[in-house]
């Protein structure tokens, strides 16, 4: 089942953390928080049979500078762009690039092994593997 | 030279509805003797981005594959993206000094000023 991503004016009232949210859950897709595309990095998460896949846009940063945590079923990536080096003794004809620190928290549509979970970053893209915990997996049921 | 970089010519409706065409953010720096653009474009290989210069306009497209591999059971629109973005040259840059390089999602193009443009000192006889 594929969905599409349709931001709309209701994008912030409906954010997971809103108490209108939280308190029918039920009335709300799950990945309703992706969404939040005003947010920095862009996300986009995809869920498989038995992982879920996190995808981060962070062009521009060493890996070294951008920091992973996965606690209680949110996984939270925050780090720092750097402005360039030879940005010293120049003169700036055009800015749109922003630079500084973030920080984005995703909520998990399942539970996951925390101990499992990879992470790869290539040119500019993180992607985090978590994979499903034994007990939300599909499981096929044979019929005796 | 920044109002001839700014003039960034791009026509989404001439896009095919299946594509996700993208202008990539930009930086431009303006150094003693050169010019220094940045461009982020996370996700291409090296080899699928296309820098092109024809009669004084600096040409920059690439394509970019999904994130997701179609088999998932649950996601939102993942397609592949085109990202485009033009740039007129000023008449000070010399088009055969423009380098490109690519490095953890930033497409990064150097161009060196002409020799004329320079500044230069006189020496006083």
């Amino acid at each position: 089942m594929l969905f599409r991503y349709e931001p709309t004016i209701f994008s912030d009232i409906f954010s997971p953390t809103s108490p209108i949210e939280q308190t029918y859950p039920s009335l709300f897709p799950r990945f309703s928080f992706v969404d939040r595309m005003n947010e920095y990095p862009y996300v986009n998460v995809a869920e498989y049979k038995d992982e879920i896949q996190v995808v981060a846009e962070i062009p521009g940063i060493p890996k070294e500078n951008v920091k992973l945590q996965l606690h209680d079923g949110i996984l939270t990536i925050s780090g720092e762009r750097k402005a360039p080096e030879d940005a010293k003794d120049s003169q700036w004809l055009r800015q749109e690039i922003s630079y500084g620190s973030f920080s984005r928290t995703i909520q998990l549509p399942e539970r996951v092994e925390a101990e499992k979970v990879t992470a790869d970053y290539q040119n500019g893209v993180l992607r985090v593997t978590l994979p499903k915990h034994e007990a939300v997996k599909p499981k096929e049921i044979t019929i005796r | 030279m920044t109002k001839e970089m700014q003039k960034t010519n791009y026509d989404g409706s001439s896009e095919s509805s299946t594509q996700r065409a993208l202008v990539p953010t930009v930086d431009i720096q303006e150094l003693a003797d050169s010019f220094v653009v940045r461009l982020d474009i996370p996700g291409a290989e090296k080899e699928s981005i296309v820098v092109r210069v024809i009669d004084a306009t600096l040409t920059v497209t690439v394509n970019a594959p999904a994130h997701f591999k179609r088999d998932a059971i649950l996601m939102f629109d993942d397609l592949p993206a085109e990202y485009r973005r033009e740039f007129s040259l000023a008449d000070n840059i010399d088009p055969h000094s423009i380098n490109a390089a690519y490095e953890l999602g930033v497409l990064r193009i150097t161009m060196k000023k002409k020799q004329q443009y320079l500044p230069k000192e006189i020496k006083i006889l």
